[in-house]
């Protein structure tokens, strides 16, 4: 079944330019000028539930823009939007009782508080019964490890502390629609691998429907087996990531280590090299002439050792980006 | 229900956590009634009585003025604006809840120790009354305050509402706050304007707000005048109440949750 489904949404903005300086302001203060932009063009795509997505794309893509429309934060300008049966817009406390919206950028925790109140206050606004409360909390201290912090002001917290306390508040509700934004930046990787460990956790015990956007592939990689990349408000691709890299991988990095100094231009002759750091170099060779190329490196060089490996991930992403084929 | 006092027991609590500024908002009040004071001293050095007015009827009237606004005061439109233009206004939207009824909760968890003072205070200020205090003009006297802040309120969240088409309004809030509060008695008795001014002022809706609850408790104003001023409080707080809803439609579609 269908959790949430998307259908030509647009979303524009209307900024107002400013030259810079002071003559800048001034002048603006009689003759605005405005710009449009378009955060999200013309986007659909339908998620079932249950499934994890990853959300990704450079920075002004969209995605926030998405996230919010969905969670009904933003006017949509056109377009049909449809999340566990509900018009977020209407904002009916029916819907918002079944979401959350984590934002790694902002915080919902009462700042001179400890935390723990935050999650009291939360269990009223969402009417959750006492036994469950109890449950849910003592689940999320267990999978989170917070029983230390909760009761610590949220001011004093780290980040990473933080971020933990500000998921278990936003999961009090037990909440069938998530979506999170970013809920890994600034974390060192000890937490982001947590953090990415719970949210998989709570994906399969809750089976809860989920959609994460992350300038980490890590956390793509690791938890979404469908990925969504937005960009400049467009959707161009939603398939896997093993697709991604079938479709936009053009070439195999082969990396060799020879036993001797070799010839640069003579190397340069079997694909482009990436890297070259005596003994070890990265040659990108396009893909169907990898074999080939493997083979003339093993006849004619004096080869200790040879990988063929696709490129990362990473790396595919960032061509894509700035490449911009997405043809 | 609940959840509201839900909000309001948590706003209180995270009041608390600043003890010291209160006291400091306490002494910064009573420091501009000793200053006002001192300067309307030397205009009692030449008359006895001004504008009907003796020195010490006057000490009464800051004092009155002082826990009045103690009760009605109200920084929600500065609150307001601010959650709009930090995008925080995102948090409490997500909530299944009413934003008025979670904002006015909020609000009043954040002087709930306000009224202790405020109680304090006008329990003085009743046993030193000359014009004479019983039960029925103590109630009376509750219902206008509740009105007056109720109305407050809502003009606030008006104020504070326009930040969803004007991002920063904190000067120009800052302005309009003078005026009212001149306008409505704030800074000195309404009886002090020349009379064309004053009788102008009463009429405004901000008279309703401080003026009109001191006058009440001095024993100034008649009976039928009373009513009249309540039915008036009533007026505005159901007109203002239309607008805010009409706004909050209108801005929360306007609102760009920004903060990345």
């Amino acid at each position: 079944m269908e959790a949430i489904t998307v259908s030509h949404l647009r979303k524009f903005y209307k900024v107002h330019k400013k030259e810079p300086g002071l003559l800048g302001s001034l002048k603006s203060l009689f003759a605005r000028k405005y710009e449009t932009i378009e955060a999200v063009n013309d986007i659909s795509f339908k998620i079932d539930e249950g499934e994890l997505v990853g959300f990704i794309g450079p920075n002004g893509a969209g995605k926030t823009t998405t996230l919010k429309s969905l969670s009904g934060l933003l006017y949509p300008d056109a377009g049909f939007l449809s999340v566990l049966g509900f018009s977020p817009w209407d904002k009916k406390a029916e819907f918002l009782k079944q979401i959350a919206f984590v934002m790694g950028q902002k915080n919902q925790l009462w700042w001179d508080l400890p935390p723990y109140e935050t999650f009291i206050l939360n269990k009223e606004i969402y009417e959750v019964p006492n036994a469950q409360f109890e449950q849910t909390l003592n689940e999320l201290i267990d999978l989170l490890d917070i029983k230390e912090v909760m009761t610590i002001q949220t001011r004093k917290l780290s980040l990473g502390q933080r971020m933990k306390c500000e998921l278990a508040a936003a999961l009090i509700h037990r909440p069938k629609v998530l979506f999170l934004d970013e809920p890994t930046i600034g974390l060192d990787v000890v937490m982001q691998k947590k953090i990415r460990d719970f949210i998989k956790e709570y994906n399969l015990r809750y089976k809860a429907t989920i959609i994460l956007t992350s300038h980490y592939m890590g956390d793509v990689k690791e938890l979404a087996k469908r990925v969504l990349v937005i960009d400049k408000g467009k959707l161009v691709f939603d398939g896997s990531l093993s697709e991604i890299i079938a479709k936009y991988a053009d070439h195999k990095l082969i990396s060799v280590v020879f036993s001797e100094p070799v010839d640069k231009i003579k190397l340069k002759k079997l694909g482009k090299i990436k890297s070259f750091s005596s003994p070890k170099v990265v040659l990108s060779v396009k893909k169907g002439q990898t074999a080939l190329a493997a083979a003339e490196i093993l006849k004619n060089f004096p080869v200790e050792d040879l990988n063929i490996e696709e490129p990362a991930i990473e790396d595919i992403i960032r061509e894509l980006f700035t490449g911009k084929n997405y043809a | 229900m609940k959840k509201y006092l839900a909000i309001l027991k948590t706003s209180f609590l995270a009041d608390l956590a600043y003890k010291v500024n209160f006291f400091f908002y306490f002494f910064r009040q009573t420091l501009q009634i000793l200053i006002s004071l001192l300067l309307w001293r030397t205009v009692f050095l030449e008359k006895l009585v001004f504008q009907g007015y003796s020195f010490q009827d006057l000490i009464y009237y800051f004092f009155i003025l002082f826990f009045v606004q103690t009760f009605v005061d109200s920084d929600a439109a500065y609150n307001l604006s601010g959650l709009i233009k930090s995008g925080d206004l995102s948090n409490s939207l997500l909530w299944p809840l009413s934003f008025f009824w979670s904002f006015f909760s909020f609000h009043w968890g954040k002087k709930v120790y306000r009224l202790f003072y405020f109680l304090l205070g006008i329990i003085i200020l009743a046993a030193v009354s000359t014009t004479g205090m019983n039960p029925l003009k103590i109630i009376i006297f509750a219902v206008i305050l509740i009105n007056a802040a109720l109305l407050i309120f809502l003009y606030q969240f008006f104020l504070g509402s326009l930040s969803f088409w004007l991002v920063n309004i904190s000067s120009t809030l800052w302005f309009l706050r003078q005026i009212t509060d001149l306008a409505g008695g704030g800074w000195l008795p309404l009886d002090f304007f020349p009379k064309n001014l004053s009788a102008f002022a009463r009429v405004l809706p901000f008279y309703l707000t401080v003026g009109f609850p001191i006058e009440f408790f001095q024993g100034k104003i008649t009976a039928v005048l009373v009513l009249k001023n309540i039915f008036s409080q009533y007026f505005w707080i159901f007109i203002l109440f239309f607008v805010v809803a009409f706004l909050w439609r209108k801005g929360v579609k306007e609102y760009e949750a920004v903060g990345k």
